[in-house]
């Protein structure tokens, strides 16, 4: 028993592991908690696009010195409001114009990179995260995100939920639906500024979408399936975690794995049932 | 029989609308009576929803006015209720019924607050209302056309709006149902409030509502359905074959 | 209308791909390393053996490093000139023992060098092991950076000899300052006691250093011979206990690298993080480090300050 109890509580005798614990916990609860809009209004494309153009920001802010992630927070909140307003203008399919900005941006960040030649910015901890490095700072910056993300969606939840479901009804009732998707979409470009630091680039859709499609899978209503996806997914962070320190697996991918292990049982559990 | 700009619930005149550069509505002009039920009626791609979207205070006007009890639709927000076409919703967004109809009440709580008891209490009366209590934790999209349209006006109830504006309600509905929906209609025009129905189904017009609006791009018809469905004018909507099919449903008087 | 407005652009693109084909063809001719005139054009993946190269090879050739100052060896990316540069080359130097990973040999491959030499001078000298695998950093230890030059040395010869006397002379007058570098550093370390030769580096590169001058190596940021790997959560923990029981003094990080796990390391042990060193790249041309002996002086300093 004190076995147990040790091989849970050693890991966190490192400070560094007390701060991954922390960050990835909050990307667990806030990605599918954002993840349920994610997955009922179809924005798993877009989610995947900002995610890959904030990567010039946070080439920049190394060139800077400052944190990248600081560097994201500005160019995530403008991309979300670029990629909002041109997918309204612009006569194109959205997913075609999404994907020009997205692939652009990100070739753009990669450019910077290769130019910017000796930056210390390790290309691998971008695409895949790396939740060991964060400092102290980082953890306060990402405790004060989620917090504002979560007051924002407590306080317009009435107001986005019937935006999302029926805008032209909102409209007509007087909402600025106009205004609710931009907050929606930067919402979005925190909760993905976030996640970057755990899982990624490439991952971060992953951790939007699976938890929630999870919660979905076991409950009805949307605000239920929020707070049930953001159990699983913080329960995916600190197993995540856990494989890591004790499998030596890399900390992103695996807290990817568990999740989507998670939905892969629960998917097939259903079935049998039904 | 003209009626005033304040006596009407809804008093159009003139108005055009402009969708690009075409021209999708011109000449509009009529006046609804409070405590009434208008069928508006007109080939699929003649305008109906154009108007309803005008009306609702949601599509620029070319030219003309819009008034809702007096006042131009952007001032008597919370007074129009908008049930829109099956299209314009995501059905898979996973609510309720009792959570559709709470979000009619959204206006009357206001921004930054939440639902009181009193919400609640409003939400549960329009449910009953429409008949629909009893499925308040079904899921909306595991609803029948018909029962999807009584949530509807249910939060359109729960909104306490004045002016209902049904866009095709009898798409998708079997004829029994949509019996019952126009029963609930009736008592709720009753009760003091006017209702627009969008609907390219000319059977049984008579029996359904107090007069009829008929739309290609302009007003081809306005009055009681008796006198408007003239050969002539059903010609102008549906082509010659309208002629055969208008009038009661086979009832040829 | 329209047609007006896509014949408008149109022109603009033209114009603007002509200007832009103008500025790259003016780039290649004027800052073309490799001369037209009767030289060796050798090309070296990394400044250090550019720099053995230009020592030993003085005005009879002519040398381009791929990887510029400051870049991770192990982590470059080569672009179409570097592919040129290799097809036009007469010799080609390269460490091996996978220190250059994959795009070498693709690299080489794509230049399609029949007509060059190709010289690996890893496998030239005895190597030793980190990690089970073989380390490549063997640089690091100026007797092998001996065997190296001389190797060099022995190739020009083969390609030029003609100059026999000149390869000769130069390699051996380099070769006495390698040995006068050696001496130098075993006299500065003498003041340092043993227990306090502990070395906490980015990843495994001083395997020969440490071997060479009597130090300890505790362990690495990243574990493992090469930086493309990132530490696990244990690997990282593992790290932290050996710092604390070593009761090491510094946390030495090459210029190259990406710092921040260090950093936090260095936070969580209260072990200062100590930058400067380099390893798999010398400085620039005209910096205090910008050939191997000073940077290898260089380097020596660092870790006497810090350790001491």
């Amino acid at each position: 028993m004190d076995a147990a109890i040790g091989a849970l509580l050693n890991p966190f005798s490192y400070s560094f592991m007390l701060r991954a614990l922390i960050v990835s916990v909050l990307v667990g609860v806030m990605c599918p908690i954002l993840g349920a809009y994610v997955v009922t209004r179809g924005l798993g494309f877009m989610g995947d696009a900002l995610a890959h153009a904030v990567l010039p920001g946070m080439v920049i802010a190394f060139m800077l010195g400052i944190s990248p992630f600081l560097g994201a927070v500005p160019v995530g909140i403008a991309v979300a409001v670029l990629i909002g307003y041109l997918s309204r203008r612009m006569s194109m399919s959205e997913d075609t114009t999404i994907g020009i900005l997205f692939a652009g941006l990100f070739a753009l960040g990669l450019v910077l990179m290769s130019v910017a030649k000796g930056l210390p910015v390790d290309i691998e901890d971008l695409l895949l995260g790396q939740v060991l490095a964060v400092s102290s700072s980082d953890v306060f910056a990402t405790l004060g995100l989620a917090a504002t993300v979560m007051v924002v969606l407590y306080a317009f939840h009435k107001e986005l939920v019937f935006n999302s479901f029926d805008p032209t009804g909102a409209k007509v009732i007087g909402l600025p639906t106009t205004a609710l998707d931009y907050l929606l979409l930067v919402m979005l470009a925190l909760v993905i500024i976030i996640a970057l630091q755990a899982v990624g680039i490439v991952l971060v859709i992953a951790m939007l979408i699976t938890p929630s499609a999870t919660a979905f899978l076991l409950v009805r209503r949307f605000p239920t399936a929020m707070g049930l996806g953001a159990l699983i997914g913080a329960g995916s962070a600190v197993v995540g975690l856990y494989a890591s320190f004790y499998m030596n697996l890399p900390s992103g991918p695996a807290m990817t794995l568990v999740a989507t292990a998670v939905f892969i049982i629960v998917a097939l559990a259903r079935r049998k049932v039904a | 029989m003209a009626i005033g700009e304040q006596n009407a619930a809804l008093f159009v005149e003139d108005v055009s609308v402009k969708l690009g550069e075409a021209l999708v509505l011109s000449d509009i002009t009529f006046q609804v009576r409070p405590y009434s039920l208008l069928g508006v009626v007109g080939p699929n791609g003649g305008g109906k929803s154009t108007l309803f979207n005008a009306i609702a205070g949601i599509l620029k006007l070319n030219t003309g006015r819009v008034l809702v009890y007096g006042q131009p639709p952007e001032k008597a927000r919370g007074k129009i209720a908008y049930v829109p076409q099956r299209e314009d919703v995501n059905w898979r967004f996973p609510l309720t019924s009792k959570d559709v109809v709470s979000l009619g009440r959204s206006r009357k709580i206001g921004w930054l607050r939440r639902a009181s008891k009193t919400d609640a209490e409003i939400v549960q009366a329009s449910l009953e209302r429409v008949g629909m209590w009893e499925e308040r934790e079904s899921l909306i999209n595991e609803l029948s056309g018909g029962q999807r349209q009584r949530v509807f006006v249910a939060r359109a109830l729960a909104q306490e709006a004045e002016i209902l504006l049904l866009d095709e309600a009898f798409s998708g509905v079997d004829v029994a149902s949509q019996e019952g929906l126009v029963t609930v209609l009736r008592a709720l025009r009753d009760d003091g409030r006017t209702i627009l129905m969008a609907t390219h189904d000319l059977t049984n017009m008579a029996e359904r509502f107090d007069e009829v609006l008929a739309i290609n791009h302009h007003v081809c018809a306005f009055g009681s359905p008796e006198t408007a469905f003239t050969p002539e004018v059903l010609e102008e909507l549906y082509g010659a074959h309208g002629v055969v099919f208008g009038n009661g449903g086979g009832d040829h008087s | 209308m329209v047609e007006w407005r896509v014949r408008w652009a149109c022109a603009a693109m033209c114009i603007s791909f002509g200007i832009f084909v103008f500025a790259c063809s003016g780039g290649v001719t004027s800052s073309n390393g490799l001369s037209s005139e009767v030289r060796i054009d050798i090309v070296s993946t990394s400044s250090i053996l550019g720099d053995w190269a230009r020592q030993v090879g003085g005005d009879e050739v002519s040398v381009i490093d791929l990887i510029p100052p400051g870049v991770d060896p192990h982590t470059f990316q080569p672009g179409a000139r570097d592919v040129a540069n290799i097809a036009e080359a007469d010799l080609v130097l390269y460490v091996g023992l996978n220190l250059e990973g994959a795009w070498l040999n693709d690299l080489i491959l794509n230049a399609d060098v029949e007509n060059a030499r190709v010289l690996a001078l890893g496998p030239l000298v005895g190597t030793l092991e980190a990690e089970g695998e073989v380390d490549p950093h063997f640089w690091m230890d100026p007797a092998r950076a001996k065997v190296a030059v001389l190797a060099i040395a022995d190739e020009l010869i083969t390609l030029d000899v003609e100059h026999i006397d000149v390869y000769r002379g130069n390699a051996a007058a380099y070769v006495e300052e390698l040995e006068l570098l050696d001496t130098w550093s075993v006299s500065t370390f003498s003041d340092l006691p043993l227990e306090n030769r502990t070395l906490v580096t980015s990843h495994d590169s001083l395997g020969y250093f440490a071997d060479r001058y009597d130090f300890r190596i505790v362990g690495a940021v990243i574990p493992g011979i090469t930086t493309e790997r990132n530490p696990s959560a244990s690997e990282m923990a593992g790290l932290i206990d050996a710092i604390r029981e070593s009761q090491a003094k510094a946390i030495f990080m090459e210029v190259s690298t990406n710092d921040r796990m260090a950093r936090r390391i260095s936070e969580e042990t209260g072990v200062p993080v100590v930058d400067g060193l380099k390893v798999g790249t010398l400085g620039a041309v005209d910096s205090e480090t910008g050939t191997y002996v000073t940077m290898m002086r260089r380097n020596v300093e660092i870790i006497m300050e810090a350790l001491n």
